[in-house]
């Protein structure tokens, strides 16, 4: 296989293992199988390394759909443990101090509020999941 | 990717069911995407199926049951390779392809029909 081969399999697949991280574990393991077949096939046909790449390219919006629809499920979920709101915490105040940084007036004082209350309420958030978490053992 | 209207099925879908039967009449009835790819592009003389859009029209067709699926044992070939999803057409891929091409026909026909 030519460097320039294993080159375009690598971008492929860095691209199908960056979209199906959001995906479930089924249909990750589904997608990355078919994808690594397809690429060892593609290479000992051997494709050109251009079509390779161009072949990824063009489904690229079909992959970003795909990658929404087995995502979004497990995303909602999240939002029901602390995760995803100590994440978004520290955010905040950096936010705030970025818009107040850049900007004047009125713009600077809706950034700054959001950027002092935002980590904090997003703490409770937290706390709130947490003990939900709990309660439903 | 165009509109799908219920019943109709989208050019790429047929192409696979048709691939499909083919095989089933052929005594090979088992295919994977990869051969699908290059089928489609060598009939159509046309640039690679887009890996996306085609691995996703391909879970669709078996959600829909029109494909069934199932991975490939190692015990089935000798050669070091990834193992292959292997795809066959089912028993109702026959009938949702005549529909679809019905329906597409009535939709041809009908706009002539208004003209007279």
């Amino acid at each position: 296989m030519s460097p320039l081969a294993r080159r375009s399999s690598r971008i492929v697949w860095v691209w199908c293992v960056a979209y199906t991280a959001v995906a479930t574990p089924p249909a990750r393991e589904r997608r990355r199988g078919e994808i690594r077949s397809h690429l060892w096939e593609s290479e000992h046909l051997p494709l050109s390394p251009a079509a390779v790449v161009l072949a990824m390219l063009r489904g690229v919006l079909h992959d970003f759909g795909w990658a929404l629809a087995s995502g979004i499920p497990r995303l909602g979920r999240s939002f029901g443990t602390p995760t995803p709101y100590i994440v978004l915490a520290p955010l905040f105040p950096i936010e705030g101090w970025i818009v107040s940084a850049l900007t004047v007036g009125r713009v600077a004082h809706i950034g700054e509020f959001v950027g002092a209350t935002g980590g904090g309420s997003m703490l409770a958030l937290a706390a709130a999941a947490w003990l939900l978490q709990r309660r439903r053992g | 990717m165009p509109r799908r209207r219920a019943g109709v099925l989208l050019p790429l879908e047929e192409t696979i069911l048709e691939l499909g039967l083919r095989r089933l009449r052929d005594a090979e009835p088992e295919f994977y995407g990869f051969a699908v790819a290059t089928e489609v592009d060598g009939e159509a003389g046309r640039a690679l199926t887009a890996h996306g859009t085609l691995y996703k029209v391909l879970e669709r067709l078996e959600r829909d049951g029109l494909l069934v699926s199932r991975l490939e044992e190692p015990e089935e070939f000798d050669e070091p390779r990834p193992r292959r999803r292997l795809y066959r057409v089912s028993d109702q891929a026959e009938g949702a392809l005549r529909t679809s091409r019905s329906l597409q026909q009535s939709a041809v026909l009908r706009p002539k029909l208004a003209s007279r």
